[in-house]
């Protein structure tokens, strides 16, 4: 015990010492703490948060979705007779093909949404709704809705709020009666409607049936849905591969935690920093701290403290740091380990209870700590090799025998440069640990600004990774629409560019590799833009197929090799010519118009993509179109009967009568003629040659920009952490050396070097280890980017960026090492000469 | 002669723990050019302090000092630095090598702060070196590996080495053996022939003789000033009975 009492108070006569650079190293480890602990803790949560919706919400498992045109009762068949089916149920769903726009006064917000009835709902999962208000005050509502309750947190919610939701031109108000527990749900976010509005809105925007399955305990999942589109293919007269999609558990909960996991995955590596900062820290301040006190560990040594005591003080001084920053980390970690799960949570619509792992929490927190005291340990134990005499004399490492490196006599230009250079030189195995801190820091940065800049952009983003054409506005026809001519009708038009036919994306099969890819198909893609290759070419012959890098690492596929393709049960082999960058579009492929007309000979275009020249406003023009062209065929089927006089209303229903009919039917061409008394009325589908319109341009940038403000916010976020991460590097660095080399830069000052001069010197001794840092970092950082290339998309880096970031990151060191080289200005010359 | 240091009612206090202890108390000194002043007195009479306020090596508490009729107590510590490289060379007790540096370049530490470096830099500091006993082959030796007298020249080499106008000294053969510490001080009474301003603080009456004027301090003030003759221009006998005498007469 008297040993114990012995040792602390070395250890804490050393922290007095040494106040602020302990304050530095405690402030580091605060934040690595506070980096490590959330993050570990919160990539566990995030594991759990999928598993939880599911057991909370009683939700099923398994989802498909099957566009309500294709759609047969048929298909149950499969589930009723196949005993791997533990439970299914079905229910009709109306979302919206884009985002909706949530209103509530003036606040706005844009949502991925779909409606269901409370049958459908309770069909699907509990639906256990949480509100304050009474049953009498929601029977008073015309439109209650009920939101999912992560809508209090997403949207800042609460009941009796009322909301717009918008789309499509089209504009509906509930009145927010409640919010339930969500479970998974594929198609966004879910609002629970009366069976009255739902019939209102299921006439505006999308029609599926949800197909919800569970599987009993140990059923292969894709094999089991593989077979059960194969049946409904089988049984369904109408091609479904366009409007059938099966969202499974497995494949939610990886998505769900990929989706999730980002943030945490990036506050881990900067923790990571963070800790092999630490280490070089204390590990750099140990050598120092025993060349610094030889003669005193000497005197130690004499008056009978061991070796190991003596060591055991270093290791108990930085426990001690510890110690207090674990104490002032624990409340920031906890809530920083909460807001990414909250974060999290968010991302997957789960607005339950988010708990902290707390074992795993103190785990993580006593790992650091325990690193801290082995780092510790692992350096102070050199202190045995300074018996007492040997300490007494400083060490053999103190005394110079070896020829001068770098003699003054041979300066050319600056002296404080010569000096700086041979301050590093005589330091190089020092320098290796900041060399790795700084190396990391710059990796981190770099990355940073690499995505930023290659992400942070949402137009640039479109225009490299998005691996589709971005038109400013799509049409699609019906009828007997010539595709040549009706282009060449779009393209006298002064505000158009140019306009590129292609049709509506189909599903086909490649067989080999029992996958499905949605094709996008062009006459020339020498007039395509934003469909990026990142090796190879774009299909250019009727036997050639391109793919997504995605496509291309889900079907193993490699550039030249040979595909067997199936449409419509036509086979035809096709070659690879080349992959395609995709964030969006991820399992696409890519063929000529003539190389789809292999396997469907019937095909032709019916989309028109319009490119509009530079300042013309797509809304603008789409008016323009409508005052030609009339209102879309989709607009028109919805719209209602208006007029003033019986024969604008007649001739209003005729027009909704054939869009319809061209809609849901498939005619290509209709006339009336209605005569009332002396008056005929009469008119055809001939002008009614637009089905629909949509923005692709500006509908993809809305997706895109939350996705890029996260990343230039992360980028920020991150370069600040470095930032400040090698500043306290910097300082406990210069502190150490300053307190290292007191005496040295005493007679320097005395001899009429000025404080800025020597502050100049110890800055420029850490630029040749910067340089190398910076150095190793652009060539880690550009190859990083070039494996993010490999699996996700093309990520072009900038020379120019990477080198000026480098400059910065040289320029930041140089500046926090002089300003950390401050405490020069504190040596007084006289206490030094009088000491 | 003109005067070289003067000081007007300057003051040096220090506080220690809420005490002031003032060390030097209103003094009025006038240093001149071309001598070999000598400031002696008892232990913590203020004869450092003072030392390191003439050179700017310390900053006054109050008063002011004028070197070559300037005023350097307002003189930032930056300032200080650059008027101390320009006017002041200094010799210390405890020589205050470099360690890390061998013996040219710790001249040439001094030096080249001052001057950009030339071959006519590096011969004169190598001919200076060769003038106090170290030759070209010590030049490379790094201070642990030379005797105490000879690293006190290479560091009287480091302050002559910019043409000081003062040369400060501060007990410079505190820290030698006799033989060691005549050497050093045949090499000061050289300096001073050559005309080279000396300011130099020791208790030492051998030391102390080889001055032309010893200036004596008691409680912070000068209370009596000897002058004699350049040292080796009259009988060393009866020079030292003189400075016994004053010494005495001092209270020493």
């Amino acid at each position: 015990m008297v040993e114990m009492n012995r040792i602390m108070r070395l250890s804490l006569a050393k922290i007095k010492a040494n106040k602020k650079e302990s304050i530095l190293l405690g402030v580091l480890v605060m934040i690595c703490v506070v980096l490590f602990s959330s993050s570990v803790t919160a990539l566990s949560g995030i594991g759990k948060i999928t598993p939880k919706m599911v057991s909370e919400s009683g939700c099923y498992e398994n989802t498909v979705i099957i566009s309500q045109k294709l759609y047969t009762d048929m298909f149950l068949m499969f589930l009723e007779e196949d005993e791997r089916v533990e439970k299914y149920d079905h229910f009709p769903v109306a979302s919206y093909d884009g985002l909706a726009t949530v209103k509530k006064g003036d606040e706005e917000t844009t949502v991925t949404l779909s409606f269901v009835t409370e049958s459908a709902e309770r069909s699907f999962e509990n639906f256990e709704v949480e509100t304050e208000l009474c049953d009498e005050e929601i029977s008073k509502m015309a439109h209650p809705v009920y939101l999912e309750r992560i809508s209090v947190r997403k949207l800042n919610l609460k009941e009796g709020d009322e909301i717009t939701v918008e789309t499509n031109e089209k504009s509906f108000t509930f009145t927010v009666a409640g919010f339930y527990n969500a479970g998974i749900w594929p198609l966004g976010s879910k609002a629970i409607i009366t069976p009255d509005d739902y019939s209102q809105i299921e006439g505006y925007i999308s029609r599926d049936e949800v197909i919800a399955i569970n599987l009993k305990e140990g059923v292969d999942e894709t094999a089991f849905f593989k077979e059960f589109k194969a049946y409904c293919k089988e049984v369904s007269k109408n091609d479904i591969s366009k409007g059938y999609i099966d969202f499974t558990y497995e494949v939610c909960k990886q998505t769900n935690s990929i989706n999730m996991s980002l943030m945490s995955i990036i506050v881990v590596c900067m923790a990571g920093l963070t800790v092999i900062s630490i280490m070089v820290m204390i590990r750099f301040r140990i050598v120092g701290d025993i060349k610094d006190q030889i003669v005193s560990i000497g005197v130690l040594e004499a008056l009978g403290y061991t070796s190991s005591q003596i060591a055991s003080s270093y290791v108990i001084e930085y426990m001690l740091i510890a110690a207090a920053a674990v104490i002032l980390g624990v409340v920031p970690g906890a809530l920083t380990a909460k807001a990414l799960l909250k974060n999290a949570a968010v991302t997957v619509n789960y607005g339950g209870n988010i708990s902290i792992d707390v074992a795993l929490f103190v785990i993580s927190i006593l790992a650091i700590f325990l690193f801290i005291a082995f780092t510790a340990y692992s350096k102070a134990r050199s202190v045995r090799k300074y018996p007492p005499v040997k300490a007494f004399r400083k060490g053999i490492e103190t005394h110079h025998f070896k020829k001068s490196v770098l003699p003054l006599e041979r300066t050319k230009s600056s002296v404080h440069n010569r000096l700086a250079l041979r301050g590093f030189l005589d330091n190089v195995r020092g320098n290796i640990g900041l060399c790795v801190c700084i190396s990391v820091a710059s990796i981190a940065v770099l990355i940073g600004v690499i995505l930023a800049g290659a992400l942070g952009n949402s137009q640039k983003v479109l225009m490299t990774v998005c691996g589709h054409q971005l038109a400013d506005i799509k049409i699609t026809t019906v009828g007997a629409v010539a595709p040549e001519d009706f282009a060449g009708e779009l393209e006298s038009y002064g505000e158009v560019k140019r306009v590129l036919l292609t049709a509506e994306a189909a599903g086909v099969e490649i067989i080999d590799r029992n996958s499905t890819v949605s094709l996008d198909v062009y006459d020339d893609y020498a007039y395509t833009d934003s469909i990026v290759v990142t090796s190879g070419r774009l299909p250019e012959h009727d036997n050639e197929i391109a793919m997504t890098t995605g496509a291309a690492g889900i079907t193993k596929t490699k550039v030249g090799e040979t595909l067997t393709i199936e449409y419509n049960k036509v086979r035809m082999d096709y070659i690879v010519t080349g992959f395609v960058n995709s964030v969006v579009n991820v399992n696409t492929a890519y063929m000529t118009s003539a190389g789809l007309k292999r396997i469907s000979p019937t095909y032709r275009p019916d989309s028109f993509e319009i490119y509009l020249e530079d300042g013309v406003d797509a809304k603008d023009f789409a008016e323009r179109l409508e005052e030609k062209y009339g209102k879309t065929v989709v607009d028109l089927s919805k719209s209602e009967v208006t007029g003033e006089t019986l024969e604008e209303r007649i001739r209003s229903a005729a027009e909704i009568k054939m869009a319809k009919a061209m809609l849901e039917s498939g005619v290509s061409y209709m006339e009336y003629a209605i005569t009332i008394g002396d008056t005929t009325i009469e008119s055809s589908t001939s002008l009614m040659k637009i089905e629909s319109v949509s923005f692709v341009k500006a509908d993809y940038m809305e997706m895109l920009d939350q996705f890029c403000v996260i990343f230039k916010v992360l980028s920020v976020v991150l370069s600040i952490v470095c930032a400040i991460v090698v500043m306290i590097i910097l300082s406990i660095l210069m502190e150490s050396t300053i307190r290292k080399q007191y005496r040295e830069l005493g007679i320097m000052k005395g001899i009429g070097y000025t404080s800025k001069e020597l502050m100049y010197q110890m800055a420029m001794r850490i630029v040749p280890t910067a340089i190398v840092a910076v150095a190793i970092g652009s060539f880690v950082s550009v190859a990083l980017a070039g494996a993010i290339e490999m699996v996700l998309a093309k990520i072009a880096v900038s020379i120019a960026t990477v080198l000026i970031t480098d400059a910065a990151i040289l320029a930041f060191t140089f500046f926090a090492a002089y300003r950390g080289a401050k405490k020069i200005k504190n040596i007084s010359v006289y206490e030094l000469m009088t000491e | 002669m003109n005067a070289i240091l003067k000081t007007e009612k300057l003051c040096k206090s220090f506080s220690n723990e809420g005490n002031m202890q003032h060390v030097i108390k209103n003094m009025d000194l006038t240093i001149m050019e071309g001598d070999f002043t000598v400031i002696m007195g008892a232990s913590g009479s203020g004869k450092s302090t003072l030392l390191y306020a003439l050179s700017g090596m310390d900053k006054p508490t109050l008063g002011k000092v004028f070197f070559g009729g300037e005023d350097i107590s307002d003189y930032s510590n930056d300032k200080l630095a650059l008027f101390r490289r320009n006017n002041c060379g200094f010799v210390f007790q405890s020589i205050y090598l470099l360690e890390n540096m061998n013996v040219l370049d710790n001249i040439l530490t001094g030096a080249l702060v001052a001057k950009k470096n030339s071959p006519e830099l590096v011969k004169k500091a190598k001919d200076l070196l060769s003038s106090v006993g170290i030759d070209e082959k010590m030049c490379k030796k790094y201070p642990n590996q030379l005797s105490g007298g000879e690293c006190q020249r290479v560091g009287i080499v480091r302050a002559v080495i910019n043409d000081p106008k003062v040369l400060f000294a501060d007990e410079p053969t505190g820290s030698l053996n006799s033989s060691s510490g005549q050497d050093v001080l045949g090499i000061f009474t050289k300096l001073h022939e050559s005309g080279q301003s000396i300011v130099m603080v020791t208790h030492d009456i051998k030391t102390a003789l080889r001055g032309n004027r010893v200036i004596y301090l008691k409680d912070g003030n000068v209370v009596g000033e000897l002058k004699m003759e350049r040292f080796g221009t009259d009988d060393e006998k009866a020079r030292r009975e003189r400075l016994g005498d004053f010494l005495n007469e001092m209270g020493w």
